[in-house]
């Protein structure tokens, strides 16, 4: 287990070195940050000047260390556009998103749960088919249609919730429905075929020939150990929301990162961007190494593994 | 060409064949499902022959501008003409039209992501699989990094500094999808590697290059053909989801993700101007999956019991 808990923590730690590398060299594609930070007036003193301060006329290597010194202390920068250190400006508006994720997680398990169980037990049924279909509509209608569907129908006709911005708990119900959309098909999948091998095992027949009710042997036994794979990707798919969260974000005029890093990116506000990216990277890099950890929470089997 | 058929007939052998009665089932179910393959592969040609052939199809110019008719429901409701079958926009411009026209952008933009991904991710994937040791290590540690940071951030960060267009969705798109193609390929190659009919060529002295394309390409083609048709599906919508946001292809050019950006403003008076391109986005996106769940199945045999 520690040996594997390193092994983990360094991959984590190579991916995360990794996207600030792809960050760095994508900023220094994009071309000269002076010209965009000098005014129009300004002489080619200014600009060596201004690239002396900001430490351009160094080699590229030396930059890079700078520029990861600074991302250590979560420096990337002023944003052009409101003058302010980037990551706190992206980091002040992360509880939305997070939120935001949490409630489409909460809504795609809570559609994917009994819809993977009931599927698997009532195998070929009505269930099984509706499940089929709904995984088919998941992975086939983008997310931020369903948003725009959902606002078009339940905000704008039916006038039932608000369609934009933060508010109280029925603010949440659209962007986590549109953002949840996606994963609930994946999710009842996976469900559904651990729980046909589960209900295939000795141990379920046991339970059964003892007279446990049936209710009892799937939602208590049954889940219990087909819901290991779903726990797995729960990471994922919440990593993946965060990410997702980026479109959905501007369908519902949510005030969080992804719509900032959005703008940021019409605005050409590259520090935004760089801060956005990094801050995603990580996220992802943690979430990951949190649910692997977690294994052994849930699965016993794999501690000693 | 032998060796494929042999390991194709191998895995026939191996795999559990079931018995009669439920062998039945799978046939009566087989023959329910080849409609779903006949119906894919139409809506995908009708989307193909819309992009090759749409100024011919499209009633009209999808950038001709009629502000009288702006507006114009689809034809089945009152105030529609079949002058506009779904409807014109805010400017009075066919939506059908338009839609035909998007079709041809998100063709094209598949059609190169597709090769570039499949290509690079294939080449990466067989290499690293073949060769193992360090260039492996080198390959697994990129797909690692590519995969820990997610899509649409690393799209951003393109978006940023790339000019905007085709080049840039293109580009986007095949720096997010060629970890899908190098990941699965390793996969199989590794297995393929230990093969008897890998080491009898070894054995026989045909040289590595030899190997990689005359013995492990054709044994990974099935397994790509599968990525790509799925991958269709997934670059129509990656594409319509930058285009909505503004940050893939540019207006004048028509874009499905586009036509929905410019919906989004008039939601309240006019439902077809977010419906219809959506439609399109979920038709062709339903079918590339359906197809290639269906090509997965049935290239292997072993999928289809289950």
């Amino acid at each position: 287990m520690r040996a594997y808990l390193i092994r983990r923590l360094w991959q984590g730690g190579v991916a995360v070195l990794g996207a600030l590398l792809i960050v760095f060299v994508a900023q220094r594609l994009a071309g000269d940050p002076v010209a965009l930070l000098l005014p129009m007036e300004a002489t080619a003193e200014d600009f060596a000047a201004m690239r002396a301060s900001l430490g351009l006329d160094r080699p590229l290597p030396v930059q890079f260390i700078v520029f990861l010194r600074d991302a250590f202390t979560g420096d990337f920068g002023d944003s052009y556009q409101w003058q302010a250190p980037a990551m706190p400006l992206l980091l002040e508006r992360l509880p939305a998103t997070l939120e935001l994720a949490c409630a489409g997680l909460v809504f795609a398990l809570l559609l994917a749960v009994p819809l993977g169980v009931l599927s698997a037990v009532y195998r070929g049924r009505w269930v099984d088919r509706l499940a089929k279909v709904l995984a088919l509509l998941g992975q086939a209608m983008p997310g931020f249609w369903v948003g725009l569907l959902l606002i078009l129908y339940l905000a704008v006709r039916l006038q039932w919730l608000p369609a934009f911005g933060r508010g109280g708990p029925l603010h949440l119900v659209l962007p986590a429905i549109a953002l949840g959309w996606y994963p609930v098909a994946a999710m009842t999948r996976t469900l559904r075929s651990s729980m046909l091998d589960i209900l295939d095992s000795d141990y379920i027949r046991t339970g059964r020939v003892m007279g446990l009710p049936e209710r009892t042997v799937i939602w208590r036994y049954a889940l219990r150990n087909a819901a290991v794979p779903l726990a797995t990707m729960i990471g994922v798919y919440f990593a993946n929301m965060l990410g997702g969260a980026f479109v959905i974000e501007v369908v519902f005029a949510w005030p969080g990162v992804g719509r900032t890093v959005v703008d940021a990116v019409f605005a050409r506000d590259f520090p935004v961007v760089q801060a956005g990216v990094v801050l995603s990277a990580v996220i992802f890099v943690v979430v990951n190494l949190l649910v692997d950890l977690s294994y052994g929470l849930i699965d016993p089997r794999i501690r000693h593994g | 060409m032998a060796e494929r058929h042999a390991s194709v007939h191998e895995r026939r052998m191996t795999s559990d064949r079931p018995k009669t009665g439920v062998r039945t089932v799978t046939l009566v179910a087989r023959g329910r499902a080849t409609r779903v393959p006949v119906v894919s592969c139409a809506v995908l040609g009708l989307v193909l022959l819309c992009a090759v052939a749409g100024p011919w199809l499209a009633p009209h110019e999808a950038s001709e501008i009629a502000l009288a008719e702006s507006m114009t429901p689809p034809f089945w409701r009152s105030g529609g003409s079949l002058t506009y079958p779904l409807g014109t926009d805010m400017l009075g411009r066919d939506i059908l039209s338009r839609i035909i026209a998007g079709a041809r952008v998100s063709v094209t933009v598949a059609a190169y992501a597709i090769a570039l991904s499949g290509g690079l991710g294939a080449a990466l994937g067989i290499s690293a699989g073949y060769f193992g040791g360090v260039a492996d290590a080198l390959i697994s540690r990129l797909i690692d990094i590519q995969m820990s940071i997610p899509a649409i951030p690393l799209a951003m960060l393109f978006a940023a500094v790339l000019p905007p267009g085709e080049g840039m969705v293109i580009t986007i798109i095949v720096l997010t999808y060629w970890t899908w193609y190098a990941r699965i390929v390793r996969g199989e190659v590794l297995s393929l590697r230990e093969r008897d009919f890998i080491t009898v060529a070894r054995v026989a002295g045909v040289s590595s290059p030899m190997i990689l394309i005359r013995h492990l390409t054709p044994n990974v083609l099935n397994t790509l053909l599968v990525l790509a048709t799925l991958q269709f599906g997934s670059v129509i919508v990656f594409e319509a989801g930058l285009s909505f946001l503004g940050l893939g292809i540019q207006p004048p050019q028509v874009s499905w993700g586009g036509m929905l950006a410019d919906g989004r403003n008039f939601i309240e008076v006019a439902w077809w101007l977010i419906t219809m391109p959506g439609l399109a986005i979920m038709a062709s996106c339903l079918a590339s999956n359906l197809l290639g769940d269906w090509l997965r199945d049935t290239f292997d045999p072993k999928r289809r019991l289950t």
